[in-house]
């Protein structure tokens, strides 16, 4: 059938088709996750002998070299087969797909330290007492973790000795003894868990699920009405359906992990059908929320646009700010101070592993800010 | 460029072979060495003039030399190995001798710019000395033509971890390989690249990740289970890596008409340290014994005189391995060990049963290659000490399936040919076939261990081998 010739010519024509198949129409499923599109670098001199061209044009290769997402799910599939766990999807007991770092966070190994925390507690005191002063409102909110809530699904080989010095404990701990406003949703989903009928977390996401998110949502607002001292619009429920597939964030680490596989959801998902209608005798704020992105399972509850003033805004890891009424905008380009002193309510909103970075800076930035308006204003 | 990288795998293989097929033989070695010179400049650009002025200086000394006699003749090779170990030394070793003197004297060495190492530079100094030595002892004359004798030196499968191949060797090679040309050895080399790339990138990467977390002692101390399981786990991953290494070099150059010779026997089945020696970078062992251990007296003096000499050549090997205290310790122990052997503890064993011989022998090498994993004499022995000490103490280390399965499979491959069958099966791995219904089989699992290789480079990136180092 084939001569050794034919062999060799078929190898040949192999080791070339990676190379070829780039430019052909072929289809090849896109990669879940987020990763750096590689583009192609031109030919100097200098960079040929500092040798940036070569480890570019490497790179570039190997990210547009054909089959390669096929390639990159043969090898998370053979791995998750095996067994062999990856840093930022962790395959917990019962398929529970968590990341490592929030299993690092309950482990505290990113704890900042009691020098740390004192500092970032008072900025955050004083950045409360600047608000409270002008009429602000401020609170922090602390999302749940899946890890925390649920460490029995921790794999075996990830397990370690449970600590206190935890980012979650000590500042829960110091924002309660310095008296700043705390909705902690850790607690909260901890205690009323085993009566809800639906869970927390997917097993398939590392992000609450949509009827986690909006049952915090509307305690969210509730806590707005009772640290404002005003009535709120809630969410009312028109009943809740039974799902039997994950969307989005309740999927999100399934997908990361790119798989030709897929894992079973275990437990069905509710989804509330909400109903936001507004009470105009009733308090709408313009608030402020700064956070992480379990902040935007609360905005996909609508209640962002619906319950608050269209003045109001998010700023993701305080770096991009995303106005109700459509504005995105780099936070470098805001003045802090206007910014936080023309809300009814600012809050920050952070998970487990983020707490690490809590404000991102926020309180440094508006005191920092706030202390030379105040000098210019002096000298005026 | 790296052999288990995108670029290499999936652009200079396919590039390179296509046309280095279809070229006529006289113009191959010229394109071999176009060839051999953008693999080398890929990763060491600036490197590239260091090593050609090197080749050019050597190819004229060597005819220098050939055309003298006498005194004068020995005087010019001296000069010329002079030269070259001059321009190892420089690189290899000035930031370890500032280090050693200022770390001595407690001088400052802030002001002191490092020098950079060119990758491959212990290679391909000897291979120039090799060239220059055989010229001289007439073993054989030297090339008329500059490009064959810089193919020698440059040819990219040989260049940056060898083997090292003595000049006498291959010297035919490069001028005549037609014997050696054919379809079937192209079919064969590219399985032997396959193996190698697989071993390098499922086995070696995977166990690398292992003993890494082992030494780095992350899991606390170890006890002395762990301590011997990671100081094995360490030998496993050496061999598994380098071997691969010769594996691809050996294959690539199977599919250009060169047959090298091997680099590994199957070492850790050996029966005593002198023969771990003997099946281990076999190369380099017996480039030390032609060009150093023979000159040096052999073994045709006194028996003291024999075990100075290999005690001088195990220095030299961990020397050569690299510029630091660990490395020219572990040297010494090495010979150290085999003038042992050669004393009284092959005697003490002569009688033991096959198994106790090995398990003496491995557990001895285990020992030995610690201090080579290690980044100071010190953190080596410290590791021993963990070995023998029953206080330490660890929490358990967990390996997936995965790991295990590649524990299982690397064990198999380093120490199955202690079964005469397998042995016989890895001994004629590479030899021709009589049907085609073979090299189809071959292709195929060649092009699945390929596939599977490239996979895991997408996903993890590529990891250099453990020999560039050196």
């Amino acid at each position: 059938m084939f001569s050794i010739k034919g062999l060799l010519f078929l190898l040949l024509a192999l080791l070339w088709l990676p190379l070829i198949v780039r430019y052909l129409p072929v289809h090849d499923t896109e990669l879940h996750g987020v990763s750096e599109k590689v583009v192609k670098h031109d030919f100097t001199l200098a960079t040929w002998f500092d040798g940036s061209f070569q480890k570019k044009r490497d790179s570039y290769f190997a990210y547009n070299l054909g089959f390669r997402k096929a390639a990159v799910r043969l090898a998370n599939e053979l791995d998750y087969q095996l067994g062999e766990q990856r840093k930022y999807c962790v395959v917990g007991k019962g398929y529970n797909l968590m990341g490592m770092e929030y299993i690092d966070s309950y482990y505290g190994k990113d704890f900042v330290g009691y020098d740390s925390l004192k500092v970032l507690v008072n900025n955050f005191l004083h950045f409360k007492e600047i608000l409270n002063k002008n009429g602000t409102a401020f609170f922090v909110v602390i999302a749940p973790s899946k890890t925390r809530l649920h460490p029995e699904q921790i794999p075996d080989e990830f397990r370690e000795r449970e600590t206190a010095n935890t980012n979650y404990t000590q500042f829960l701990h110091a924002f309660r003894k310095t008296g700043i406003p705390i909705l902690d949703f850790q607690t909260w989903f901890a205690t009323i868990e085993n009566k809800l009928p639906y869970p927390v977390y997917s097993n398939l996401g590392v992000h609450w699920s949509n009827y986690a998110a909006t049952i915090a949502a509307d305690s969210l607002m509730g806590y707005i009405g009772q640290i404002t001292g005003k009535q709120t619009n809630r969410i009312k429920s028109q009943g809740i359906e039974t799902v039997t597939q994950a969307e989005g964030t309740e999927r999100d680490m399934l997908d990361i992990l790119n798989l030709y596989s897929s894992i079973p959801l275990n437990r069905p998902l509710g989804k509330i059908n909400t109903m936001l209608q507004t009470d105009t005798t009733n308090f709408s704020p313009t608030i402020l929320a700064i956070g992480d992105s379990y902040y935007w399972n609360i905005i996909y509850t609508g209640i962002q646009e619906k319950f608050f003033k269209p003045g109001s805004a998010y700023y993701y890891y305080n770096s991009t700010a995303y106005y109700n009424h459509g504005v995105i905008l780099p936070t470098s380009q805001i003045n802090v101070v206007k910014s936080c002193l023309s809300k009814d309510v600012v809050f920050l909103i952070y998970s487990e592993p983020n707490l690490k970075n809590i404000g991102n800076g926020i309180a440094k930035q508006f005191m920092d800010a706030y202390a030379k308006a105040d000098t210019l204003l002096r000298k005026n | 460029m790296l052999f288990s990288s995108i670029t290499f795998i999936f652009f200079f293989v396919p590039v390179f072979f296509t046309f280095y097929f279809l070229l006529k033989p006289k113009w191959k070695n010229s394109f071999a060495l176009l060839g051999s010179i953008l693999f080398y400049a890929w990763g060491a650009p600036k490197f590239v003039f260091v090593l050609s002025v090197a080749v050019i200086c050597d190819f004229y000394l060597a005819r220098y030399i050939a055309s003298l006699e006498g005194k004068k003749r020995k005087r010019w090779l001296l000069v010329a190995i002079g030269i070259n170990l001059s321009i190892l030394a420089y690189f290899k070793y000035t930031n370890f001798l500032v280090e050693t003197v200022t770390n001595l004297f407690g001088l400052e060495s802030s002001s002191f710019v490092q020098v950079l190492l060119p990758i491959g530079i212990s290679f391909f100094t000897f291979h120039e000395i090799s060239y220059l030595t055989d010229v001289y002892r007439k073993t054989k004359a030297p090339f008329d033509n500059l490009i064959n004798y810089a193919l020698y030196i440059f040819l990219f499968p040989q260049l940056l971890v060898g083997p090292i191949i003595r000049f006498h060797e291959i010297a035919d090679q490069i001028e005549n390989r037609n014997f050696y040309e054919t379809s079937e050895n192209r079919l064969l080399g590219f399985f032997r690249f396959a193996i190698g790339l697989a071993k390098k990138v499922l086995l070696a990467d995977v166990l690398a990740i292992q003993v890494d977390k082992m030494f780095s002692l992350t899991h606390g101390i170890p006890d002395i289970t762990h301590a011997w399981l990671g100081a094995f786990l360490n030998v496993l991953h050496i061999y598994i890596d380098f071997s691969a290494y010769s594996d691809m070099a050996l294959g690539l150059a199977l599919m250009m008409g060169f047959r090298f010779p091997e680099n590994f026997n199957s070492p850790l089945i050996a029966e005593s340290v002198t023969e771990f020696w003997l099946r281990w970078h076999m190369s380099l062992n017996r480039w030390l014994r032609e060009y150093i251990y023979i000159p040096l007296g052999g073994n045709r003096g006194t028996e003291l005189q024999t075990c100075l000499n290999i005690l001088a050549v195990f220095f030299i090997s961990g020397i050569w391995h690299g510029a630091n205290w660990n490395f020219i310790v572990w040297g010494v122990c090495c010979g150290l060990v085999i003038v042992s052997e050669r004393i009284f503890l092959q005697k003490l064993l002569k009688n033991a049963p096959r198994v106790i011989r090995i398990v003496v022998a491995q557990g001895l090498i285990v020992m030995l290659l610690v201090l080579f994993k290690c980044h100071s004499v010190k953190e080596g022995f410290q590791y021993l000490v963990y070995m023998f000490s029953s206080t330490s103490h660890t929490s358990i280390l967990f390996f997936s399936v995965k790991t295990k399965l590649t524990i299982a499979v690397s064990i198999f491959i380093a120490m199955g040919s202690i079964h005469p069958r397998l042995e016989s099966l890895a001994n004629n791995l590479y030899t021709p076939f009589k049907s085609i219904r073979h090299y189809g089989l071959i292709l195929a699992f060649s092009i699945v261990l390929v596939a599977l290789s490239a996979s895991y480079i997408s996903i993890v990136g590529q990891h250099p081998f453990l020999y560039f180092k050196f």
